[in-house]
């Protein structure tokens, strides 16, 4: 009986000692370092952009002629004259140039207001509002970032007013 | 006896009214004439005397001058769109800055529902302000929340001062606080 235990309890002892050994080989990994883990990262931004406006405008002289041309013919039957007159606007200067520096999209738009003292007057722009791209990624003197709008007058000038006088004022809006 | 009774409710009716009368015209006469008016806050002809006191240089402004048209002006504006208030301090919070290479000095409006609230002096090239003092009385036309509005924006001649032909409307928002 005593054989019996002995002989079981060596075979337990013998397979408990493979046992460490095959775990011994099993942790080869860990102990060598090799174990090879996922890092994972990505990218998370919270810097701000805020819209940075820069905006140029230029405009030029605005001098604007009004001009009349012709002859008035009188009819000595009708004691009237005929009017074979021809009047109308010629300008100096009458361009409006914007250009766009900002981070943004920008609109211009332009309106003409006649002073009190001229009703009669009023202002047309051939193109009413310009839209300018950002000018973010473009160089500064890109041609996409400039654009330029004129500026004609309709209606009759007194004929007292002889020399250049301030009749309006142009208004530029930019959104 | 009665007679007498009724004439002197006669009398005293016509004392009411007559009195009743006399007020309406006297709350009339005033409003037409003495109640306070709005002044309006106009826009200078000629570019202010002072410049603005909250002034102060643009660090790195070394563009060149913007070509300028005979005759004309150029400028250039630098700003944001965001303006707050604080009524305590009666001062607004902005950026707005006139850069060297502009011609023309500038004058800033802010406006609400066509209320000038502010008014800058002379900002000239190569000028910013981050702050400027609401006007008189603004504060009274103002309560905490948020509005659109608008910079007015004036030029005028470096040389003779006059107001150019041109000016600038930019649409803003404004924070007003207690």
């Amino acid at each position: 009986m005593k054989r019996a235990v002995s002989l079981i309890l060596t075979s337990a002892a013998v397979l408990a000692l493979g046992t460490t050994a095959f775990a011994a080989e099993g942790s080869t990994v860990i102990s060598q370092g090799n174990q090879e883990i996922d890092v994972e990262a990505k990218y998370e931004s919270s810097v701000e952009t805020p819209a940075v406006y820069s905006v140029d405008v230029s405009w030029g002289a605005m001098q604007f002629t009004y001009a009349a041309s012709g002859t008035k013919d009188w009819n000595a039957d009708s004691h009237t004259y005929t009017d074979n007159t021809e009047a109308g606007w010629t300008a100096e200067g009458n361009t409006v140039r914007v250009t766009n520096h900002s981070n943004a999209q920008v609109t211009a738009s332009f309106t003409f207001e006649a002073l009190d003292a001229y009703p009669g007057l009023s202002g047309i722009f051939d193109k009413p509002s310009l839209i300018l791209p950002s000018a973010e990624n473009k160089a500064v003197e890109a041609e996409e970032l400039t654009a330029e709008t004129v500026l004609g007058l309709e209606g009759a000038l007194d004929g007292s007013v002889t020399e250049f006088t301030k009749i309006g004022t142009i208004t530029v809006v930019i959104q | 006896m009665k007679g007498n009774s009724n004439s002197s409710k006669i009398k005293i009716i016509i004392i009411v009214l007559i009195l009743i009368t006399a007020a309406a015209i006297g709350v009339t006469i005033w409003a037409l004439f003495f109640r306070g008016k709005e002044e309006p806050v106009l826009a200078p002809d000629y570019a202010p005397q002072e410049e603005e006191q909250y002034a102060e240089d643009i660090p790195d402004d070394e563009g060149e001058k913007l070509e300028s048209p005979e005759g004309g002006g150029s400028v250039s504006l630098t700003y944001s769109r965001e303006v707050s208030i604080d009524l305590g301090e009666r001062k607004a919070e902005l950026h707005f800055g006139n850069p060297g290479k502009s011609n023309q000095d500038m004058v800033i409006q802010i406006v609400i529902q066509d209320n000038v609230i502010v008014q800058s002096g002379t900002l000239k090239p190569g000028k910013q302000v981050n702050s400027l003092e609401l006007l008189a009385d603004a504060e009274d036309k103002l309560t905490a929340g948020t509005y659109d509005g608008r910079f007015n924006i004036l030029y005028y001649d470096q040389e003779t001062g006059e107001k150019a032909i041109v000016n600038t409307e930019i649409p803003i928002t404004v924070d007003v606080a207690e």
